[in-house]
């Protein structure tokens, strides 16, 4: 099938999606085949469309004047990206035919998981900046609709908003840096924005080249939750738990790395932007890793090493590593689906998210057990699993990078930064995978459970995911040559693994190992954490206090010192002027009314003054 | 004879009905003095056609006919609506007749 039809992609899940929306309630299956079908149809037409050699570009005219067009463009990356996003899509809405059986909103919810897909597909197939903005924005919108799903709790509502803001206010800086990018492109067609940034003489100059870059890239660390925007991730596990594993895990915050991806001869063009894109993952994933270690929420403890992994993928792209963040992005989507899938089993069984409720389940859940083994062992990164492969091959390029090998701008001070943090954190990984399998499986029931195996149509999923988060890694590495021609093209560095930085990985995870598991059985029942944090325990587990910097930092002086003045310049002078106005013509009104006595003799005076008057004039103006 | 003298009798006809129409509160009255205003004009259009010899189209003359007819149908009309507000009202006075005037004034907020 020509892949010049890829419109159809995101096009077909959104009428389903508003089909859904509108009917779903009425039909006697709720929806739930629309639902399904919102996802299978896209994986079927990846499946047509295949993996195309080069890029199938169309375009047609959205707006003549400023160069924009209506075009997608469908290539290797695009392929990767389509086959991923709609897997998950449709391993989660079949998990959610059963998972929200009881919920009264569920076609709602169904329609928005299928139009989130319609608008991740739209990111991944558009050809031109202002429908990627679109589809990028509508990601946003299903986000903060299905956070607060919960209608009933305002925690959940308050996640809702947290989410919205900090997003927009990233959302800011990416629209800006799409329209510096297209604006100095005289085009915002992708092809041709990229040709823009490669040619010295015609086009975008080096600083417009970097602004665009870091404002696009401050777009990305906000929808990806990267530091210093990370806090609203966790709190967004307020929505749903699938719509944790579709949005919050595998896709929409992982779209920043595609964006990239997609735009990475201009970004991987201005070495200030690799190094701003290293440091931030730098910090990224070391911090969140220790934050996931020291949460007691099973679901934040997946949020945080989502933010971390993120975080590694944006270290692949900024040491030039694009093959690298691409598989990483494509080998995480897999297994932290199935983690949050998993979970949502774990949590159905236990009726909380509390880990000191948890305990023992190993023998209640033996599929949820086998496969959340899986999905945790590719967390951490141990062979043969999905992770293993793709967190050695980051490493390795950003190693190949601090020593100048890979052929990008990047400081070589920030790439090793990458790569010592990389490793660190990948001990972190370790331990903290580690200590929430002992908490979830191993030792006695800490809590009476009520529920037990999913149904097949949630099992199923997850026995999917699982198959991916085993093959993928070892997948990727037997198809190496076509995946780096489809992703990033054969100059960039590939998906090397270097034997004896893996041994260095594999005795930190093993050092990691053995730590947690003394620890553990010193003292079965507590939490491996809490000694190993000791003090530092509460602070990361409430992810650095960021939230109180940001109180105290930004949203007290906004809200005590600069709203009340906006306040009062509205009130005084905005309003007053309007009102001022309204009074004005009041008064001027009142003087004219009281001629509109009803005594025509009165108008008929008036009259007749005024044609004396004009007569005058007349006579005087003729005489002179 | 001299056009100075129809035009001042016409003028001080007009005059007479402008004051009848402004300062009259009977409304017959006022329909009165409206006739002797057109017929100030008519004696212009008369005067002025004999002074500029107008032989072929009579156009002041003609004028007049007009103005004539016009009057006799403004003064149907005029009377048909006096006697109306009559039946409706007892009463003929011009300025008892205020229905149509500006209400109270509506309250505006602040």
């Amino acid at each position: 099938m020509n892949s010049r039809l890829a419109w159809l992609l995101p096009a077909i899940p959104a009428i389903l999606a508003a089909v859904q929306l509108l009917l779903g309630a009425r039909l006697p299956d709720r929806g739930r085949t629309l639902a399904v079908l919102s996802a299978a149809v896209p994986l079927a037409l990846a499946f047509a469309f295949w993996f195309p050699a080069h890029l199938v570009a169309t375009s047609g005219p959205l707006v003549p004047g400023i160069g924009a067009t209506l075009g997608t463009g469908y290539d290797g990356l695009a392929a990767v990206l389509t086959f991923v996003v709609s897997t998950v899509a449709l391993c989660v809405q079949v998990f959610s035919t059963t998972y929200l059986r009881t919920d009264p909103r569920y076609p709602s919810y169904a329609a928005l998981v299928a139009l989130f897909t319609a608008a991740m597909l739209l990111v991944v197939v558009s050809g031109d900046l202002l429908m990627l903005l679109v589809g990028w924005e509508v990601m946003g919108l299903c986000s903060y609709v299905l956070i607060g799903h919960d209608t009933a709790s305002p925690i959940a509502a308050k996640a809702a908003i947290t989410a919205f803001l900090t997003t927009r206010f990233a959302d800011l800086f990416f629209t800006a840096g799409l329209f510096v990018l297209g604006v100095g492109a005289r085009s915002f067609r992708i092809t041709d924005v990229l040709a823009a940034a490669g040619s010295d003489r015609a086009g975008l100059s080096h600083t417009a080249v970097m602004v665009g870059g870091l404002l696009v890239v401050v777009g990305c660390v906000g929808k990806s939750a990267q530091f210093p925007l990370q806090t609203w991730l966790p709190d967004a596990m307020a929505g749903p738990t699938p719509v944790s594993a579709l949005i919050h895990a595998a896709t929409m915050v992982a779209a920043g790395v595609y964006v990239l991806a997609r735009l990475y001869p201009l970004i991987a063009a201005s070495a200030v932007t690799l190094d701003v894109l290293a440091a931030v993952s730098a910090v990224t994933m070391l911090l969140a890793a220790l934050a996931a270690l020291a949460q007691d929420d099973l679901k934040r403890v997946l949020a945080w090493s989502t933010v971390s992994q993120l975080a590694y993928m944006y270290g692949g792209l900024a040491v030039g590593g694009v093959n690298a963040g691409v598989f990483h992005l494509v080998s995480h989507a897999a297994f932290k689906a199935l983690l949050f899938l998993a979970a949502g089993s774990v949590i159905h069984a236990v009726g909380s998210n509390d880990l000191s409720l948890m305990g023992g389940l190993r023998r209640r859940l033996p599929w949820t057990f086998a496969t959340m083994s899986v999905g945790l062992a590719a967390l951490a990164g141990l062979p043969p699993f999905s992770g293993f492969v793709s967190k050695d091959a980051v490493l390795a390029v950003a190693y190949d990078a601090a020593h100048g090998g890979v052929g990008v701008p990047v400081g070589r001070g920030f790439a090793a930064l990458v790569w010592v943090s990389g490793l660190m954190t990948a001990g972190v990984t370790v331990a903290y995978c580690l200590r929430l399998w002992l908490r979830l499986f191993a030792g006695a029931p800490r809590s009476e459970h009520h529920g037990g195996e999913p149904a097949w149509t949630e099992r199923g999923p997850l026995v999917l995911l699982a198959a991916g988060a085993t093959v993928l890694g070892g997948l990727g590495l037997a198809r190496h040559g076509a995946f780096v021609r489809y992703v990033g093209g054969a100059s960039a560095p590939g998906l090397g693994l270097s034997v004896l930085q893996s041994v260095l990985v594999l005795a930190l995870a093993a050092g990691a190992l053995g730590l947690v598991s003394r620890v553990w059985r010193a003292a079965p029942a507590a939490d491996p954490a809490l000694p190993l944090l000791r003090s530092a325990g509460p602070a990361l587990a409430a992810g650095l206090n960021m939230d109180v910097l940001y109180l105290s930092a930004f949203i007290r002086p906004v809200r005590d010192r600069l709203a009340p003045r906006v306040v009062a310049i509205d009130r005084r002078l905005v309003d007053g002027a309007v009102e001022g106005s309204g009074r004005v013509a009041t008064g001027l009104a009142g003087a004219l009314r009281r001629l509109e006595n009803g005594n025509v003799q009165a108008y008929a005076t008036g009259l007749a003054v005024g044609a004396v008057a004009l007569a005058v004039g007349v006579a005087v103006g003729v005489g002179r | 004879m001299h056009l100075l003298y129809p035009l001042v009798v016409s003028a001080l006809l007009f005059a007479l009905g402008l004051y009848g129409v402004l300062a009259r509160r009977n409304s017959v009255c006022v329909l009165m003095a409206v006739e002797l205003m057109l017929n100030a004009v008519n004696l212009d259009f008369v005067a002025f056609d004999a002074w500029l010899r107008d032989e072929i189209f009579h156009a002041g003359q003609v004028f007049a006919l007009f103005v004539i007819t016009i009057a006799a149908a403004e003064v149907g009309l005029g009377l048909a609506i006096v006697l109306a507000v009559f039946r409706d009202t007892q009463s003929v006075a011009l300025d008892q007749a205020r229905s149509l005037r500006d209400a109270d004034p509506p309250s505006v907020d602040a």
